[in-house]
């Protein structure tokens, strides 16, 4: 187990890599001089040749890439072009946050899909299937951006019990987690039920049945644990779903994420912050995936002896 | 269903394990003498040297103080100066300061901290954004501990106004030297207010105990915000989580008047709102060309459709707030004389052109409304919406008046001196064209250059009104620009609140005896 | 009082146009002690007659709209099944009425540990702990004698071969010592010599406990093995119900007769060297010539090895010996057959001559020419040389094509006819099948499996090839479909001189088309010959345990399985570093060879 999860880990170095390759051509090749965002619209042409030089954007890109390259092996992710604080500073305070939020997006996302969804597969083409199916669809087409302000319309302007966003106690979660959640735990709910009627169908489900298994036994030990097979997959693609997400809802909940971070560093061109972001971004989803492989190993015994 | 409860035991077990990990922050509740601002944007620094944008100068003037200081309606007023001398071709300045003033960890302010304060923000070494403020300075002088005097490379007689610029803010050397890099989010001055923390979009503030007025700030603290999404921010000021907010987009007045709790702010800005027309090139190189463009356009058309009637039109090419403004008389909307003018500029059909703006809703509509309105005196228009980045590239790359790829530009100028220069040199002097200054149309008239270059070698303002008044007129209507409108601040805050408002230059102003009840 | 009395059941399965009907008027009695038969060809309810006794029905959408299921049960008391709630049935499911399904491989739930499924229903019905039912159910594992049980209790059912699925299922069902088990087909996706194990296992379990046994299948060998009484079934109605001596000897109904007629019977044509086509009960089977052994080989394979890398990560983790060194030839208008059981290699050799496979090392040779090394003009040749048919003649037509199209495909690619002569040569070939010209015009779902399967020879035949090689071309179809289609394939051979690679597990089919015979093994042919040696004289010792397996059709030829051995068969997965030994084969008799060296450790 400790090899495949190293042989894993070292697995990432050449993606991180490409990814890092891909991410410096791409944001330096994107049309904007950072240097004259820097130096604002007042500045002079002196002052903008300054900041070109002091950023090395005067020099051939692949010197820049190396100099990247160096920074990186020293752990050294540079400054912000804009603010001029450190980006592993940047990126750590708002790493937290972000990360806090999807984990409890997707807890609710995880209870509320999985559970409607075997609601609906146990009482398939009943009046709580469909209404819940209902529901399911509107989640996924409600946009994220319109939840979030009705929410802080109903519960923050007019009851008083939640705030209207901002990082904080356990309240400013709540709204934040169910919208950024709300389309995923549609997803999951679609999911787990097609997944629990493909399942409930198979030979090892009337095995149980004919040993005379009560219906609660065949729904949650021989079906359920089956069926989370391939939700489990699921949950980790959703993963970076609700990464992508998050930058709508932090940005209406005033959420101190990366999200916004992102928006407002591509805005600027601050490419050492875009970058790292990027390159976080997947590190997290190649750890999401090495995480979703292990549980996956947990539940399939196949993947988990083989 | 009993048997349900150990099979969901390790979801739940997991749950509170997750609940225990979070790291919950307790938010103190707000006390009386707080006050919560929300604005759009991420502040950037606190360093008033290095700050480019609105909403993180408008804090950096809550903690420091420069040597003057612009009202709530931009008046030149003093700050740490008591008064000043210049001589007559206004390049000595000496300034009498302010005695027993200090910061609040107790540095002392005084003639060296000020000339600290002016080498640092003019020394290219140290890179600083507001280096601009400082480029006419030849040296400063410690005359003694409370007269210093800045000798000047040529004549600027706005320097007073310069001063009160947020870029000349008088930084306490202390923190400069003890923070170095670090220095943008630790900054405090002699301000009101002293920083207690700082986050991109959190910065907490407090009463400064030693400010240099006994008894003032009266609040407390301050926190300001930055939500960007304009329904959470007017959410927050419904909740009573903020108490101020801005901007306001027109069409959520509406729901801000209709609360009797909260009040409407809503005051024309210095932002004068304009289209440029390559001068330089063809057809805009022929005046009946340019002059007929301004009258295709109905101005109070383009406030109702663009800002919902919170814009006003205009009538000089800088804003009415501003020192030595002169009023002229506005283009009318003339569809039948823009014609003629055109037919006898040789386009009777009109011709082909692409307007360039920015990528947001109101760049947008501000572009579409052009296109209607210039196609009824047969002027083709397309749009082209440039995402920040390109577009800045665009217009700073191809800078020659005849490689220029931009015939007409949407854009707006505001001046955050208060002064008639920065009002209209940066986009009008035909020394100015980019990459130097922002000079888009590529405008180049010797007689405004001429009146621009006066203005700023005399402190006679005598000399100075008559120098921009020429300059105003000329360029007005020689129509230099598609001159569109002037628009509104908007902001809205808690009838509790007083003292706080807009300035003309989209700062947020706060009154020394500001309070909230 | 019969332990199971059903009378006059009715059962329907909702549909679009109001419920349909699939068994009509059922009667159906089985004494305690008593094996019972349910025999019929797909479709004919039998299954779902099961369904129907255990009210598993319930779950898979059914009704039972008439008659009544009556059944003894431990307290005496007698209850009607079909009026029970569906509460007391799931207690009645398990310690009264047990079922085998047909398929081990999907029957256990992955992700369950085997001894965690064998204790869930002791637990349940017997009220014991957990530890208490493990043993139990370790006990159960030595019952279905399954080594090692203890070991086997924390497996998990992937682990275990197919067999062994079966036996744990059987241990599942008896796990609660019912008095009714209800077996589906329960050896009819194991092997031949897998089967004669858990047939023999069944018989004795049955014997021991004094359980009333339901056994469906529509395989007449089983039936001979097993059964007191056989109930026939038709389009789900019960055609005839006898004891098995008089309904093996005489049957009534004609459609008993047919199913009698159409199973092969292995040593059926032991006293003839060639292939004979099936024939009525009372005709003679009449042989047919068609090898010319003058004529130059089609297929010759030299020394073919196909193996499949397994990996764990990116480390070589072992290989599968899939082929072996096979070396074999066919003359025109010779069947050769490829026997063996699952994963003997016979499938990868079949698919390693057409390439879909790539094999390691090798010569193949198809009318003489090299095509070991494909370029684009041997591979064209090789493409129209040599055709595939396939075991699932559903899965191998596309659903959207008619079959005209699809017949006509390699007439195209191989530029045989252009214009209206596709056409006709489209309707040559259905007639050739046996089918009708209109039939061009369907599509692959408004035909029988039967009628499809002729589609794809039809299909194969398009390109005039010299061989086509039939993987299990007749194993999914019933029995009497099996032998029409058997008889087109030797009427073709016949007329157009065909040479197949006729690759089987099904002994006694492959006695009634082949002329000669390879036993394939772990990967290596162990024995080749002319059918009749190695059927009449079996060599070694896998193709006697081979042919000793084969259920007889003939009730007064059972037991004969009671020497027979449980072991496995190994692996042909093997570390990298692990080649196995292959020598020439020996001569012992004109054209039969036979391995005399070790192969995977058992022969």
């Amino acid at each position: 187990m400790l090899e495949y999860l190293i042989r894993r880990l070292a697995g990432t170095i050449p993606v991180l890599l490409a990814v890092s390759v891909f991410t410096f051509a791409f944001v330096h090749l994107l049309p904007g001089d950072p240097a004259r965002m820097v130096a604002g619209p007042e500045a002079s042409l002196e002052q903008v040749n300054r900041v070109r030089t002091e950023l090395w954007l005067d020099r051939p890109i692949w010197e820049q890439y190396i100099r990247y390259l160096d920074q990186m092996a020293h752990f050294e992710l540079g400054r912000s072009i804009k603010t001029h604080e450190p980006v592993s500073k940047l990126i750590g305070e708002r790493f937290m946050p972000t990360l806090w939020l999807t984990v409890w997006s997707m807890v609710w996302a995880v209870i509320a899909g999985v559970g409607l969804g075997v609601l609906c597969g146990v009482r398939r083409g009943g009046w709580a299937d469909r209404t819940a199916m209902v529901a399911a669809i509107s989640g996924i087409s409600f946009p994220s951006f319109w939840l979030g302000l009705m929410l802080i319309d109903l519960f923050s302007v007019h009851l008083r019990w939640l705030p209207t966003g901002g990082y904080g106690t356990w309240q400013h979660f709540v709204m934040p987690a169910f919208t950024l959640g709300s389309g995923v735990a549609a997803v999951m709910a679609r999911f787990t039920r097609s997944a629990f009627i493909e399942v409930a169908a198979e030979d090892y489900v009337r095995t149980a049945r004919s040993k005379g298994v009560p219906e609660q036994g065949v729904i949650w030990t021989h079906t359920l644990r089956n069926a989370l097979i391939p939700v489990i997959t699921l949950t980790g693609l959703q993963f970076g779903f609700l990464l992508g997400g998050a930058i709508v809802v932090e940005t209406v909940f005033t959420w101190p994420g990366l999200g916004r971070l992102l928006i407002d560093s591509v805005n600027f061109r601050d490419y050492p912050v875009i970058q790292a972001e990027i390159l976080l971004f997947a590190l997290e989803f190649v750890l999401i995936n090495l995480i979703v492989d292990l549980l996956y190993g947990l539940v399939n015994p196949e993947i988990r002896l083989k | 269903m009993p048997r349900l409860l150990p099979r969901m035991l390790p979801g739940l077990l997991t749950a509170a394990a997750l609940f225990a990990a979070t790291p919950f922050i307790a938010t103190p509740a707000r006390a009386a003498g707080d006050l919560v601002v929300a604005v759009s944007d991420n502040l950037t620094g606190l360093d008033p040297h290095d700050l480019n944008d609105n909403i993180s100068q408008a804090v950096a003037r809550l903690t420091h103080e420069g040597l003057f200081k612009l009202d709530r309606d931009m008046k030149l007023v003093q700050g740490l100066a008591e008064s000043y001398t210049a001589n007559a071709t206004a390049t000595e300045f000496v300034f009498k300061l302010r005695q027993g003033v200090s910061f609040p960890d107790g540095t002392p302010f005084n003639a060296s901290v000020v000339k600290f304060s002016f080498d640092r923000g003019g020394n290219p070494a140290n890179n600083l954004k507001r280096q601009s403020i400082y480029v006419m300075i030849d040296h400063t002088d410690i005359v003694d501990d409370y007269t210093v005097k800045v000798t000047l490379k040529y004549p600027f007689g706005a320097f007073p106004n310069n001063l009160a610029h947020p870029g000349a803010l008088i930084v306490n050397p202390t923190l400069v030297n003890k923070f170095g890099k670090e220095f943008t989010r630790n900054a405090t001055g002699t301000g009101p207010f002293e920083l207690i923390s700082w986050g991109a979009d959190t910065v907490r503030l407090k009463k400064n105990a030693k400010y240099r007025v006994a008894g003032l700030p009266k609040l407390d603290t301050l926190t300001y915000k930055s939500v960007p999404e304009n329904g959470s921010r007017l959410a927050m000021l419904q909740a009573g989580e903020a108490q101020f907010i801005t901007p306001v987009p027109p069409e959520m007045i509406k729901l801000v008047e209709k609360n009797p709790d909260l009040v409407v702010f809503d005051k024309p800005s210095l932002l004068s709102l304009f289209s440029t027309m390559n001068n330089a090139k063809k057809p805009f190189s022929d005046v009946r060309v340019r002059q007929a463009m301004n009258l295709a356009v109905d101005k109070k058309a383009y406030s109702k459709v663009i800002w919902s009637g919170y814009a006003d039109e205009l009538d000089s090419p800088m804003a009415p707030g501003l020192q030595y403004y002169t009023k002229q008389k506005p283009w009318p909307y003339d569809v039948a004389k823009a014609k003629a003018l055109l037919a006898e500029a040789g386009y009777p059909n009109g011709f082909e052109v692409t307007i360039t703006g920015g990528t947001s809703t109101l760049s947008r509509r501000s572009m579409e409304f052009l296109q209607q309105q210039l196609a009824l005196v047969g002027v083709k228009v397309t749009v082209e919406s440039l995402e920040a980045g390109v577009l800045t590239s665009k217009l700073y790359t191809n800078p020659a008046p005849e490689t220029a790829t931009i015939q007409m530009l949407v854009t707006g100028w505001s001046s955050s001196t208060g002064d008639a220069d920065w009002g209209i040199r940066p986009f009008l002097w035909g020394k100015g064209i980019p990459p130097v200054l922002n000079n888009f149309a590529y405008y180049r008239n010797a007689e405004v250059d001429a009146a621009i270059e006066a203005g700023l070698s005399t402190i006679d303002p005598a000399k100075r009104a008559s120098a921009y008044a020429i300059a105003q007129k000329v360029a007005w209507e020689d129509a230099a620009l598609l001159y569109l409108g002037m628009s509104h601040n908007l902001a809205a805050y808690t009838k509790k609140l007083k003292g706080a408002s807009m300035r003309g230059d989209q700062q947020f102003q706060l009154d020394d005896d500001a309070s909230l009840d | 009082m019969p332990l199971l009395n059903v009378r006059g059941l009715d059962i329907a399965f909702p549909g679009e146009h109001g419920p349909i009907e699939v068994v009509h008027g059922l009667d159906l009695t089985v004494e305690a002690g008593e094996t019972v038969a349910i025999v019929g060809e797909s479709g004919s309810g039998k299954s779902v007659t099961a369904l129907a006794i255990t009210r598993l029905l319930d779950h898979a959408g059914g009704r039972i709209t008439a008659g009544s299921i009556g059944f003894t049960d431990k307290s005496g008391a007698l209850r009607d099944l079909a009026q029970e709630s569906p509460e007391a049935m799931r207690h009645l499911r398990g310690p009264e009425i047990a079922m085998v399904f047909q398929e081990p491989m999907t029957s256990l739930n992955p992700v369950l540990t085997v001894g965690r499924q064998i204790a869930e229903g002791v637990m349940l019905h017997q009220g014991r702990s957990e530890a208490a039912a493990l043993a139990e159910a370790k006990r159960l594992l030595e019952a279905v004698r399954i080594p090692d049980a203890e070991r086997q209790l924390g497996r998990y059912p992937f682990q275990l071969s197919g067999g062994m699925r079966q036996r744990v299922m059987i241990a599942i069902a008896l796990s609660c010592r019912p008095r009714l088990l209800i077996a589906d087909e329960p050896t009819t996706a194991l092997d031949v010599t897998v089967q004669a194990q858990v047939l023999r296992l069944m018989r004795g379990l049955q014997r021991e406990l004094g359980m009333g046994l339901i056994f469906i299948t529509h395989d007449m060998g089983v039936v001979a093995e097993m059964a007191d009484r056989v109930v026939v079934m038709q389009h789900g109605k019960v055609v005839e119900t006898n004891d098995i001596g008089p309904l093996f000897a005489a049957p009534q109904h004609p459609y008993t007769a047919m199913l009698l007629d159409a199973v092969p019977v292995l040593g059926a044509l032991s006293d003839e060297p060639l292939p004979a086509p099936f024939v009525r009960r009372g005709e003679a089977a009449v042989p047919q010539d068609t090898v010319r052994r003058d004529a130059a080989p089609v297929l010759e394979l030299e020394k073919v090895t196909t193996r499949f890398d397994v990996r764990r990560g990116f480390r070589l983790a072992g290989r599968i010996h899939a082929a072996e060194q096979v070396s074999l030839t066919v003359a025109p208008g010779e069947t050769l057959a490829l026997v063996g059981e699952s994963g003997c290699g016979k499938t990868t050799t079949g698919r390693s001559i057409i390439r879909l496979e790539e094999p390691r090392s090798g010569t193949i040779r198809v009318n003489g020419e090299d095509v070991s090394r494909l370029n684009s003009a041997n591979e064209k040749r090789l493409r129209r040389a040599v055709q595939f048919v396939f075991q699932d003649p559903f899965a191998s037509l596309d659903p959207r094509l008619t079959i005209g199209f699809s017949i006509a495909e390699p007439i195209h690619t191989h530029k045989l006819a252009t214009g209206p002569a596709v056409r006709a040569r489209v309707q040559a070939l259905l007639r050739q099948v046996g089918l009708l010209p209109e039939h061009a015009n369907r599509y692959p779902h408004e035909m029988s499996g039967g009628q499809r399967q002729r589609v794809c020879i039809a299909r194969a035949l398009a390109s005039e090839p010299s061989l086509i090689i039939a993987d299990e071309a007749v194993a999914a179809l019933d029995v009497s479909i099996r032998a029409q289609v058997v008889n087109l394939l030797m009427d073709l051979q016949a007329r157009l001189g065909l040479a197949y690679l006729f690759i089987s597990h099904d002994m006694a089919v492959v006695e009634r088309v082949s002329h000669r015979v390879a036993v394939m093994y772990l990967g290596q042919i162990v024995e080749i010959g002319p059918r009749q040696a190695v059927f009449g004289d079996p060599q070694h010792p896998y193709t006697r345990r081979l042919l000793a397996a084969v259920p007889v059709p003939d009730p007064a030829r059972r037991n004969r399985h009671d020497g027979l051995d449980d072991s496995e068969v190994p692996s042909p997965l093997r570390r990298p570093d692990d080649i196995p030994v292959v020598a020439p084969l020996v001569e012992v008799g004109p054209g039969h060879f036979v391995a005399r060296h070790q192969v995977g450790g058992m022969y």
